[in-house]
């Protein structure tokens, strides 16, 4: 039987991973969230208020804490010059590590325009990048 | 020396340059400075502090004077101008800070692990300004990217920006 092609490193089984959101609601998530996809490698979960979609804030859950705050931020808005205050701001109780700033050329399920991730960790670097059983600890090609 | 390099780059010669220039004869408000800036101001902008900080991180030097609404940066010289570039206001840190050129974003560049507050300090909020004409220091069009360890209604009246609104010339 030929191999199904997928791109960039995609298999059937991480496409039904970041398609599976997880049952119930994480108490570390702020309330009103739902969840946006499933486990997304190197990210973990996503929630975010519905009229928050698809600027933000998200925040990200893994392994019973919250991980991030995130906004996407369309590549045409820093082509367009606009301004933002006051974003990334941590859920009470946790601390941001740092920022990523990633784009996301092709966009991503839920949001498919060329894109900036603007993720503040709550955990170092090292540590999300093996989230989501993404054993190499690189970010996936098909982010 | 690099640093007085720095600061004597184009358009600060050019902004005191115009104030040196202006003749004696010519009333203070025909002089041409950027929206809402005054002599003052740019004084005070242009007037780093004397000393060392123990706040700010060993082998940074002062990059101008008190910014309203952002206070005053210091960097490595070798950090230069992409950063990180740390903030110092009334004895403490309070912001780590990237400047990113505009055409960065528009090639669609990623960056890992920017942003890290100094040991000791929480990030509040990031704020992301857009200078259209880039500023004293860095003069092409770039994103200010501060990740600041205090709240945004603190910072804004910095340096004496009493309105606690973002100045014209800071855009």
């Amino acid at each position: 039987m030929l191999a199904v092609k997928l791109p960039f490193g995609l298999t059937p089984e991480i496409i039904k991973m970041i398609m599976t959101p997880l049952k119930g609601h994480p108490a570390a998530m702020p309330a009103n969230t739902i969840p946006f996809e499933g486990c997304v490698p190197a990210m973990g979960y996503h929630y975010a208020k519905p009229k928050d979609f698809p600027f933000g804030p998200f925040y990200g859950y893994y392994n019973g804490k919250a991980v991030f705050t995130e906004v996407m931020i369309d590549k045409r808005s820093f082509e367009q010059g606009k301004s933002w205050n006051d974003l990334l701001k941590p859920l009470p109780g946790y601390a941001i590590d740092h920022v990523d700033i990633w784009f996301e050329q092709y966009g991503h399920p839920g949001y498919r325009v060329p894109h900036y991730d603007l993720h503040a960790w709550y955990v170092p670097h090292r540590v999300h990048m093996k989230f989501c059983g993404n054993a190499s600890g690189k970010r996936p090609p098909y982010l | 020396m690099k640093k007085h390099a720095i600061l004597s780059c184009l358009s600060i010669a050019a902004a005191i340059g115009l104030l040196a220039a202006t003749p004696a004869a010519q009333k203070p408000a025909a002089m041409k400075l950027p929206p809402g800036m005054t002599p003052a101001i740019l004084k005070m902008m242009m007037a780093p502090l004397k000393g060392h900080p123990a706040a700010m991180p060993a082998g940074t030097v002062p990059f101008l004077g008190c910014i309203p609404t952002m206070g005053y940066h210091y960097a490595n010289p070798k950090d230069w101008p992409f950063g990180p570039i740390y903030g110092y206001y009334n004895g403490k840190a309070t912001f780590t800070e990237v400047m990113v050129d505009k055409s960065f974003f528009a090639q669609g560049k990623s960056w890992d692990e920017l942003l890290k507050p100094l040991p000791g300090y929480k990030i509040d909020h990031v704020d992301i300004w857009y200078e259209s004409h880039g500023h004293p220091g860095y003069t092409i069009p770039h994103y200010d990217v501060h990740a600041w360890y205090i709240p945004h209604g603190a910072h804004m009246t910095f340096c004496g920006n009493t309105s606690g609104k973002r100045p014209a010339f800071l855009f």
